[in-house]
């Protein structure tokens, strides 16, 4: 009994929750990673794309050629007749059958911040209340804390967009943030190349051997031995529960998941060398291993000044990574279980300020969606000849949000308990699920 | 100036009460008790039993002064024979500066939660070194709220106060944006435990606010104006042709200055909060403070003072029971977290024997919470023997990082677990060269290995280790761990222990 202090395979059997078989020498770390058939899939994942900075959707998805406020992109065809979109994105325009273009975006919110925390959140801010990001609520309602992998990954965190997390939902919901090494995704023709794409803290720190780290983890399994305060404790047993995931995140087997050199150079260069290339290759990845929601983030679409040049050249960057993702996630058949959101906070002035750039426009603006068993090539909603205003039924973020859970079987009118005890609804109680791509 | 000073004090009320005859909070505390064993009994629950003596050393330590007892703190208590030893020890606590500074953090966070984002860092920074000025002199609870709520503003007089070298709780007005609603929404929230927010845009149909009162409530935080001689404060409900004056809540009258300042409405609220008889004010202070001592909140939720469970609730009557108390004796802080240190009730054990734990609201048992980050931070230096600087850097964004909404419901991700296994702040503290402790077990002589291991249980756990666990570190240790490296070894024994839940939780 002198060694009990060891953990034996049923205390890490019970320590780690993971029933399975064939016990590796190697302690606890080794016998985890016994467990590494893929899961098998039990729900549909989502992607979003997120063009921080608020996009001239007028210069990507609803061109208005010929009028003065349309600037000096051309229209393209696409793979379905009647839609056009700019000539920056011809790539996307080829796989038009799968997308649907939303026309009818019109929002409040003409300030980033605020703007950012509605578009993820769906929620007006109000008070105390501590709104979760889309991601944390899909994760939440996908939970599986057996998996290898958290249910919401962020790539490209440090952007603002790291404070949104699991809100009310608590931190177990809060995105696994994928940094690029910056805290800010760099502008204009800087777009980074993904080698910098890591998981902080994923790997062992410096100095550390293997052989180390295991018997860390042994000598740690060892210690929780000897702290019990029995039932009832549900701060104990999410904090061994979280230190267990991470132990099995950090298992060379999940870990894997992040990287990318795993991939065939011709697949790499397909998504485009840049870090939101990269950061969609690791997204179907991500979702390939069942993880609910990965948000990708493209920042630089702040264009106040030079507008045509920055967009021109971020379309390229857009075009590259959504289309070879759309293609290769075709390829897996995964893009019926994977949904693509694409948008930022709002969209940009139809008018053409005196520096070549648009500025803040939340009236009007168009976001898009593919896969996930979407209704694609079709575009819902019209903005007006000048592009200032929607005509028809504006489609407002909650519907959006309604629209986006549901094609993933979420009940957007489900309830949470919030922090102020007050429930609130996935989406708002006025959302209305945009029908036509239901 | 010092008869100028009791003046204004005595102008103020109730905080000069306090010096002249120093209440016992030992007669508190067994009020307390005695009404939760009647709860007890009632229920037909047995509480746990009262917690050993590194335990409660551990867990009031953290409590009241915001980090685990150093090596030599716990060697001392344990070897202390005295019978008050824990009175003592709370005592002591509470009289140090790092009680202070450990409770304006607490209060900050209860009142000012939005300050929690980097782009307040700097402005909560100062509304905690003024918090804790407060705390030090030990002004009134009342006091600190008024002068809180009464904050000059204006741009101008801010700047005087800056220049003056004064630090100010002006986060409160910035981090609600200096907007009249949400000035009310949170002062109500913060200092009298009602939530206002459902009726800023609705008359609820269970909530006793209506829409109206609401913004009569959130007139006081606008910009007054004179009207035929008298102070006008008035909003208009967005949205709609409604103006309304300002009105209390209890509709109790309001008695203008005859002259208007800047602060005028925010003055005539702040008297009314924090005046004689105010049903909430003394409550919410109490409700916030046993929060933070046993968890749960005597009321549930915090911000339902005026609804169901606060005025009926299980506890109702003991909240009013000690609001009383804590009013009476000036709004005395000290003398209720002494109180509430001192109870039966607080010593209990976090451990229980039995299948089915009893309801956490009976406070039958001590729950396990969960560490703010300052409290992990903090305790992490302490456990490597290194003094706690409150203005390093690196000790800020650690509290971010791991940052807690309630210590009873606290929750690690994924990512915080990886940053303690694998971060830098552990990977520094497990280098011998940069931990106190490390260096100090390597070389001290006068220690065999167990003892060694013995002495790091004590820095790291606060506790000592048993039997069944002394002897196989000890063998794993001697035989270098897995690099034949005896302080790489401890190094990997103190990486486990603070990797622990036990050393991760409070309990």
């Amino acid at each position: 009994m002198a060694d009990s202090l060891f953990p034996t395979r049923r205390d890490w059997l019970r320590l780690s929750a993971v029933g399975t078989v064939g016990v590796s020498h190697s302690g606890w770390l080794g016998a985890l990673a016994a467990d590494t058939a893929k899961q098998p899939r039990r729900h549909k994942s989502i992607i979003l794309l997120w063009l921080n900075g608020g996009p001239a959707t007028i210069d990507l998805w609803d061109l208005k050629p010929g009028h003065e406020n349309g600037g000096p992109f051309k229209e393209i065809d696409t793979a379905v007749a009647g839609i056009k979109i700019s000539e920056h994105l011809p790539k996307l325009a080829k796989g038009m059958k799968d997308i649907a273009i939303v026309r009818s975006m019109a929002t409040k919110e003409g300030d980033h911040a605020r703007a950012r925390l509605v578009g993820q959140t769906g929620y007006t801010p109000q008070g105390a209340i501590q709104f979760p990001a889309l991601g944390s609520l899909v994760a939440h309602e996908f939970d599986d804390a057996t998996a290898d992998l958290p249910g919401f990954v962020s790539v490209g965190g440090g952007r603002g967009g790291s404070a949104l997390g699991g809100g009310f939902l608590g931190p177990r919901f809060s995105p696994l943030i994928v940094s690029g090494g910056r805290t800010r995704f760099p502008q204009g023709d800087d777009e980074g190349n993904g080698s910098d794409l890591r998981v902080p803290d994923l790997g062992r720190a410096a100095g550390v051997s293997t052989a180390a780290q295991a018997k860390r983890l042994e000598l740690l399994a060892g210690l929780e031995k000897g702290f019990n305060p029995g039932p009832g404790a549900p701060v104990a047993d999410t904090l061994r529960a979280s230190v267990e995931q991470a132990v099995r995140m950090m298992r060379p087997e999940a870990a894997a998941a992040f990287d990318l050199d795993d991939e065939k150079d011709a697949t790499r260069d397909a998504y485009g060398r840049t870090t939101f290339g990269q950061g969609c290759l690791l997204a179907r990845r991500l979702v390939e291993r069942g993880v609910s929601f990965v948000e990708i983030s493209l920042d630089g679409w702040d264009t106040h000044q030079g507008n045509f040049e920055r967009v021109k050249s971020l379309s390229n960057t857009l075009d590259t990574g959504f289309a070879a993702l759309l293609a290769d996630l075709k390829e897996r058949g995964l893009l019926n279980d994977t949904l693509v959101v694409c948008h930022g906070e709002f969209g940009r002035t139809p008018k053409i300020n005196g520096q070549a750039g648009r500025d803040h426009w939340p009236a009007s603006w168009a976001a898009v969606l593919a896969g996930g068993g979407i209704k694609g090539g079709q575009v819902v909603g019209k903005t007006s000849k000048d592009g200032v205003q929607v005509e028809g039924d504006p489609t407002r973020t909650p519907d959006l949000i309604a629209t986006v859970v549901k094609a993933v079987g979420i009940d957007p009118m489900k309830q949470n308990m919030s922090n102020v005890s007050r429930p609130i609804r996935i989406a708002d109680p006025a959302a209305k699920p945009i029908k036509e791509l239901l | 100036m010092r008869f100028q000073i009791i003046l204004l004090l005595v102008g103020f009320g109730s905080s000069a009460v306090r010096a002249a005859d120093a209440p016992d909070p030992a007669k508190l505390a067994a009020r307390i008790d005695a009404a939760l064993r009647a709860g007890w009994d009632q229920a037909k629950v047995r509480p746990t039993v009262v917690a050993d003596d590194a335990t409660f050393l551990r867990r009031a330590t953290l409590d009241l002064v915001g980090r685990i007892p150093s090596i030599a703190e716990t060697r001392a208590f344990l070897a202390d024979k005295s019978e008050s030893k824990r009175a003592k020890l709370v005592t002591r606590l509470i009289d140090s500066g790092g009680h202070t500074r450990h409770m304006a953090t607490y209060w900050r966070r209860a009142w000012v939660p939005q300050a929690d984002t980097v782009e307040f860092a700097r402005l909560a920074d100062d509304f905690e070194t003024w918090l804790a000025a407060r705390l030090q002199e030990n002004a009134g609870y009342d006091l600190i709220v008024r002068e809180l709520l009464t904050t000059p503003v204006a741009k101008e007089k801010r700047a005087a106060a800056v220049r003056g070298g004064a630090v100010t709780p002006i986060v409160f007005f910035s981090a609600n944006e200096g907007k009249a609603e949400n000035l009310a929404a949170s002062s109500t929230r913060a200092f009298l435990g009602v939530n206002l927010d459902c009726a800023q845009c609705h008359d609820h149909p269970f909530a006793k606010w209506t829409r109206d009162q609401f913004w009569q409530t959130a007139a006081f935080f606008a910009a007054p104006q004179m009207e035929g001689g008298k102070v006008s404060l008035q909003l208009t409900i967005p949205n709609t042709k409604k103006t309304l004056s300002a009105e209390l809540m209890d509709g109790s009258p309001v008695k203008w200055p005859e002259n208007v300042t800047p602060e005028a409405g925010r003055a005539a609220f702040a008297k009314w909060a924090t005046g004689p008889g105010n049903p909430y004010f003394a409550r919410n202070a109490v409700n916030r403070a046993w929060a933070q001592a046993f968890g749960t909140a005597l009321v549930e939720p915090l911000d339902d003072l005026s609804g169901e469970s606060g005025t009926a609730g299980p506890h109702a009557d003991l909240l009013r029971d000690i609001a009383t108390a804590f009013e009476a004796n000036g709004f005395d802080l000290k003398y209720l977290s002494r109180a509430m240190a001192l109870t039966t009730t607080y010593q209990l054990s976090a451990t229980v024997q039995d299948a089915t734990p009893s309801d956490p609201r009976l406070f039958a048992r001590m729950p396990v919470r969960g560490l703010t980050g300052e409290q992990l931070y903090d305790s992490l230096r302490t456990a490597a023997g290194l003094a706690h600087d409150r203005d390093d850097a690196g000790r800020k964004r650690f509290a971010a990082q791991f940052h807690v909404e309630r210590a009873v419901t606290a929750v690690r991700s994924i990512t915080q677990s990886l940053a303690t296994m694998n971060g830098r702040v552990t990977a520094d503290l497990t280098d011998p060269a940069k931990n106190a402790t490390l260096r100090g077990l390597l070389d001290a002589p006068f220690l065999d290995t167990p003892g060694k291991v013995e002495a790091l249980f004590l820095a790291v756990l606060g506790r000592r280790p048993t039997a069944d666990e002394i002897a196989p570190l000890a063998r794993y240790v001697e035989a270098g761990g897995t690099d034949n490296d005896t302080s790489k070894a401890f190094g990997d024994l103190f990486w486990a222990l603070v990797n622990t839940t036990e050393f991760n939780t409070n309990h």
